[in-house]
C-alpha cells in the first residue's frame, strides 16, 4: 500500500545498536525505579501506621485536621507508588511510553514533595532546613536534568521502542478522563466547582462552628435538663423532689437555683442598674452545669467562688464578666491578678408565694452588700453582661423564698453519660408528674402547676432558634451558589457536547446504547465534581487553618474584623472542620455536577447519529 | 440468487427530508439485494441519496416507508437494544472522514466496538481476545507500528485503515463504506480499495458508496442510483466471490 501523505514509520532501522539497552546513564533511573518505589512503600506503611496510632491514641489528642492531613499524605503516596510501579514496568519493558511516564513521575513527585512540604510547614509551623534542602532543593535541581535527558538522549530514543503491552481501560473510563484533560473548557467547570466548594466549606464551617459553639455554651450554662417555673415566685417542696432526683438512676447531679432580678449599685455611688441574679450552691451547680469552667479566679476551687480573696469572711458575688470589665477590639479583657475590693449593694424585691411583694405594707425591700469575689465568662453575651451569681441561701432569703415552706425557681439536672437527652428528660418528667400528684393536697401545691420539665435545648430555644434560623438562611443562600454551579456545569457540558457530537455519532454507529452515552457524560461530570470538590476542599481547609491569623492581619493593617469583638462575644473564628459537613459538601458538589450534566446528556442521546456524522457537522 | 445467499435486502424504501418549507424526496421506492460475500458499489450523483441509503441499510437511520431485512430479519421491527446489537455485531461502518475519536489511541479506537458491547467488567474479561484480534487487524492493515499513536499523528490513508480495522473488530458480516476514498488522494485511495478487495476475497461482504465511477469499477457489482431508485446494476472488475454461506 503506498502512502503519499503519510509519515515515516516510527522505527528507525539504522539505530546504532551500541546505544540500545538499559546501560550508561540509564542505570541510575533503573536503580531509582527499584529503590524509589520500595522506599515509597515503607513511607506508605509508615503513613498508615501513623494514622492508626493517631486515631487510637489515648495520650495525645490529635485534631481532625492533623488526622486528615496524614490521611491525605497516605493517599497521595499510594497514588505515587502506583504510578512509580507503572513507570518501572514500562521502563524495564522498554516501552515507547516509558520516557514520557518517567518524566511525568519526576514532575509529579516534585510537585507533591513541594505541596507536602508546604502542608507540613503550615500545619506544624516550622521549616526544617536540612529536610528542605534534601527533600526539595536537590530534587529541584536534579529533576530538570533528568527530564532533559529523557527528552533528548539518543540512548533513550534507541532503547524505548517497544509497543505498549499494557492496554485498554474501557472507553467509558478513558474518554471522560481524556475529555477532562484535553478540553481546557472543562478546567473552568472544575474551577467553578472548586470555588463553590471553597466558599461553602468556609462559610459552613464558620457558621456550623458558631452555632455549635453557641449551643455548647448554652448547654454548659443550663445543664442537661431544667425543672423550673417562669414565674418569679418559684415553686415549693423542691427538697423532696431533689431527693427523689438524686435517687434516680439516670441522674448524675442536681442543682437548685434561685432566679430573680435586682438593682445593683457600686457602693459609694448613687448609680444603679438592673441585673439578673442566680442563687446557687457553687459546688452542686458546677456538678450539674459548666459553671466552674466559666470562673476566672476560682476555677480550680469552685467551693470558694463566693469567698473574696481579700477577705473570705465577706459575702461574695460572682459577676458576669462584662459587668466590671470591657472587651477590647481583639476580644480580650484586662484581668487583674486578683479581684479588687469592690462592694455592690444589691436591692431585691422579695415576693410571697402568691406573688405579692413581701412586706409591702411596711415598704420593705431587701438590700445587702456583696463583694466582688470572681468573674464568670460563659461566652453568652446576655448572661455575661447582666448576671450576678450569689450564694444560694442568701439569694433565697433576699428573694423571700426562705419562709417556712422554702421555694426555688428551678432545678438544673445533669444526666449520666450513658443516658440520652430525651430518655433522661422523659424520666425526669415522669418523676415530676408523680411528685406533683403526691403533693396535690399541700398548701402551695398550686405553684407546682407552673413548673415545666425541659431539655436544655427547649429551655434555651428562643436563643438557639435564632442562630439556627440564621444558619438555615445561610445554607439556603449557599444552596443558590450550588445552583449557579449546576448552571456553569450545564453550560460547559452543553458546549462540550456540541463539540463532541461527532463522537456521540461514532459511538452510536458502533452500537453504544443511550445509557452508555449518558454514562459517559455522567462519568465526566463525576470527575469534574470530584476533582473540583477536592481542590475546593483542600483550599478551604488550608484557608480555615489560617483564618484567624488572616483576620488578625486584616485588623492590624486595615482595621477590619469579620465580627466586631466589642459587640459580639466571639473569641476566635471557628475553624474546626467537621468531616460530616465535608462529606455532605463533596456529595452535594458531585450531585450538582451530575445534575448539570443531565440536560446536555439527554440532549446528546437525542442526537441522530446520521446528523452528527454528516460532513457539515465536522 | 437464492434467498439463502442474500444477506441484506431492502424493498420499497422511501425517504424524504424537510428543507425549509419544501420536502425533498431522496429515495422513492428503492429495492436492493446484496448477496453474502459480495462487494457492491453504489454510485450516483451528489445528493442522489447514496449515503442516506447506506445509513438506512446500517440502521443508523429509518426509512419513511419500506422494509430493510438483514439475514431475513426486518430491522424496522427490532427494538432499540436489538438495533444497537445489530450495529455492534453485524455491521461495520467506514466513513469518508474516518470519524476516529481524537482522544483515543489507534489501538483504543480499534477496541471501541468490542468495548461498546460489554460492561466494564465484561471488557476486562475479554481483553485477551480483543488484544489478539486487534493485533491481527493491525498487522493485516500495516498499522502495527502505529498502535500507540493518536489519530492526528497519522496520515489520511492510515486513519482510514484504522477506521477499517475498527469496523472489522467485531468480525461483522457486512461492511458499509461511505465514500471511503473521498478524502484521500488517488494513490492512497487505491491502497484502501486494495484492502477492501483483500477483505472481500477473504469472504467479507462489502457495500461501498462512491460518486467516482473508476473507484466503483473496483467492486464486483456496480449499482447506479438515480432519481431515488436503482437505475442499473453492472458487473465490476472484482472477481465474483461466493463463499459458502455461514
Amino acid at each position: 500500500m503506498s502512502e503519499t501523505n503519510g509519515q515515516q514509520p516510527i522505527t528507525d532501522n539504522k539505530v546504532d545498536q551500541k546505544l540500545v539497552g538499559i546501560r550508561g546513564w540509564l542505570i541510575f533511573p533503573s536503580i531509582a525505579l527499584v529503590v524509589g518505589p520500595t522506599g515509597e512503600m515503607f513511607l506508605v506503611l509508615f503513613s498508615l501506621w501513623a494514622l492508626g496510632t493517631m486515631m487510637n491514641s489515648n495520650y495525645v489528642t490529635y485534631t481532625t485536621l492533623e488526622v486528615i492531613a496524614v490521611g491525605i499524605e497516605g493517599v497521595i503516596r499510594i497514588a505515587i507508588l502506583f504510578y512509580a510501579f507503572v513507570a518501572g514496568l514500562r521502563f524495564f519493558k522498554k516501552s515507547r511510553n516509558a520516557p514520557q511516564t518517567v518524566i511525568r513521575l519526576i514532575v509529579v513527585s516534585l510537585v507533591v514533595r513541594a505541596l507536602l512540604f508546604i502542608l507540613s510547614a503550615v500545619l506544624f509551623e516550622s521549616v526544617d532546613i536540612p529536610t528542605l534542602v534534601i527533600g526539595l532543593v536537590v530534587p529541584g535541581i536534579v529533576s530538570p536534568i533528568w527530564i532533559l535527558y529523557f527528552r533528548v538522549s539518543k540512548r533513550v530514543k534507541a532503547t524505548f521502542v517497544n509497543q505498549e503491552d499494557i492496554f485498554g481501560l474501557p472507553y467509558k473510563v478513558v474518554l471522560p478522563i481524556r475529555y477532562l484533560l484535553r478540553r481546557p473548557i472543562t478546567y473552568f467547570a472544575v474551577l467553578a466547582v472548586a470555588l463553590c466548594v471553597f466558599i461553602v466549606v468556609i462559610v459552613m464551617t464558620v457558621m456550623t462552628g458558631l452555632v455549635d459553639d453557641f449551643k455548647q455554651k448554652n448547654h454548659d450554662f443550663v445543664g442537661d435538663c431544667v425543672v423550673g417555673s417562669e414565674s418569679l415566685v418559684g415553686f415549693a417542696y423542691y427538697e423532696d423532689f431533689v431527693k427523689e432526683l438524686e435517687g434516680a438512676e439516670s441522674v448524675e447531679a442536681v442543682s437548685e437555683v434561685i432566679k430573680g432580678y435586682a438593682l445593683l449599685s457600686p457602693r459609694g455611688r448613687d448609680v444603679n442598674r438592673g441585673v439578673e441574679i442566680m442563687g446557687i450552691d457553687p459546688v452542686r451547680h458546677s456538678r450539674a452545669t459548666g459553671f466552674a469552667s466559666t470562673l476566672y479566679y476560682r476555677k480550680d476551687d469552685v467551693s470558694r467562688a463566693f469567698e473574696p480573696s481579700y477577705d473570705p469572711n465577706l459575702p461574695g458575688c460572682v459577676l458576669g464578666i462584662d459587668i466590671p470589665l470591657q472587651r477590647d477590639a481583639n476580644s480580650h479583657y484586662s484581668y487583674q491578678a486578683s479581684p479588687s475590693r469592690v462592694g455592690f449593694a444589691l436591692t431585691f424585691f422579695p415576693l410571697t408565694a402568691r406573688g405579692a411583694l413581701a412586706g409591702a405594707g411596711a415598704g420593705l425591700v431587701n438590700t445587702k452588700t456583696f463583694y466582688y469575689s470572681d468573674l464568670s465568662q460563659s461566652g453568652l453575651a446576655r448572661v455575661d453582661s447582666s448576671l450576678v451569681y450569689l450564694p444560694f441561701n442568701e439569694a433565697q432569703l433576699l428573694c423571700g423564698m426562705a419562709g417556712p415552706v422554702k421555694r426555688v425557681n428551678a432545678v438544673h439536672i445533669k444526666f449520666k453519660p450513658t443516658v440520652g437527652l430525651k430518655a433522661g428528660c422523659d424520666a425526669a418528667a415522669a418523676l415530676w408528674n408523680r411528685f406533683k400528684e403526691q403533693k396535690a393536697g399541700e398548701n402551695q401545691a398550686y405553684l407546682l402547676d407552673t413548673v415545666a420539665v425541659q431539655s436544655w435545648k427547649s429551655h434555651r430555644r428562643m436563643l438557639i432558634a435564632a442562630m439556627e434560623k440564621e444558619q438555615t438562611m445561610m445554607t439556603v443562600m449557599f444552596g443558590f451558589v450550588g445552583i449557579v454551579t449546576v448552571f456553569i456545569v450545564l453550560v460547559v457540558f452543553y458546549m462540550l457536547i456540541s463539540h463532541k457530537s461527532k463522537d456521540i455519532g461514532v459511538l452510536r454507529s458502533i452500537g453504544a446504547s443511550t445509557a452508555d452515552i449518558i454514562g459517559l457524560f455522567c462519568g465526566f461530570a463525576f470527575l469534574v465534581g470530584l476533582i473540583g470538590s477536592l481542590i475546593g476542599l483542600s483550599g478551604g481547609w488550608l484557608f480555615l487553618l489560617r483564618i484567624n491569623r488572616l483576620e488578625d492581619w486584616l485588623f492590624e493593617h486595615f482595621g477590619y474584623q469579620v465580627w466586631d469583638r466589642t459587640m459580639f462575644a466571639i473569641g476566635d473564628i471557628p475553624s474546626q472542620v467537621s468531616p460530616r459537613v465535608l462529606a455532605v459538601i463533596v456529595f452535594s458538589a458531585i450531585a450538582a455536577c451530575l445534575l448539570g450534566a443531565l440536560v446536555p446528556s439527554w440532549q446528546a442521546i437525542r442526537l441522530k447519529p446520521v446528523e452528527t456524522l454528516q460532513v457539515n457537522q465536522l | 440468487m437464492s434467498e439463502r445467499d442474500i444477506i441484506l435486502k431492502s424493498e420499497g424504501i422511501y425517504k424524504s427530508y424537510r428543507m425549509g418549507v419544501t420536502r425533498v424526496k431522496v429515495l422513492k421506492g428503492l429495492d436492493l439485494a446484496v448477496e453474502r460475500g459480495e462487494f457492491a458499489a453504489i454510485v450516483g450523483a451528489s445528493g442522489s441519496g447514496k449515503s442516506t441509503l447506506l445509513h438506512i441499510l446500517g440502521a443508523l437511520d429509518k426509512p419513511d416507508k419500506g422494509i430493510v431485512q438483514f439475514e431475513g430479519r426486518d430491522l424496522g421491527r427490532q427494538s432499540g437494544r436489538e438495533l444497537n446489537r445489530f450495529r455492534n455485531k453485524m455491521v461495520g461502518f467506514v466513513f469518508q472522514f474516518y470519524h476516529l475519536l481524537d482522544e483515543l489511541s489507534v489501538l483504543e479506537n480499534i477496541f471501541l466496538p468490542a468495548m461498546a458491547s460489554r460492561s466494564i467488567l465484561g471488557w476486562f474479561g475479554c481483553r485477551k481476545w480483543a488484544k489478539s484480534r486487534a493485533g491481527e487487524l493491525l498487522e493485516q492493515l500495516g498499522l502495527a507500528e502505529r498502535a500507540g499513536h493518536k489519530p492526528y499523528q497519522l496520515s489520511g490513508g492510515e486513519r482510514q485503515r484504522v477506521a477499517i480495522a475498527r469496523a472489522l473488530m467485531n468480525e461483522p458480516r457486512l461492511l458499509l463504506a461511505d465514500e471511503p476514498t473521498g478524502n484521500l488522494d488517488s494513490a492512497t485511495g487505491n491502497g484502501i480499495l486494495d484492502v477492501f478487495e483483500k477483505l472481500n476475497t477473504a469472504g467479507q461482504t462489502i457495500v461501498m458508496v462512491t460518486h467516482d465511477e473508476r473507484i466503483a469499477a473496483r467492486a464486483g457489482r456496480i449499482i447506479t442510483l438515480a432519481d431515488g431508485r436503482i437505475k442499473t446494476g453492472r458487473v465490476g472488475l472484482a472477481p465474483p466471490n461466493r463463499p459458502t454461506a455461514e
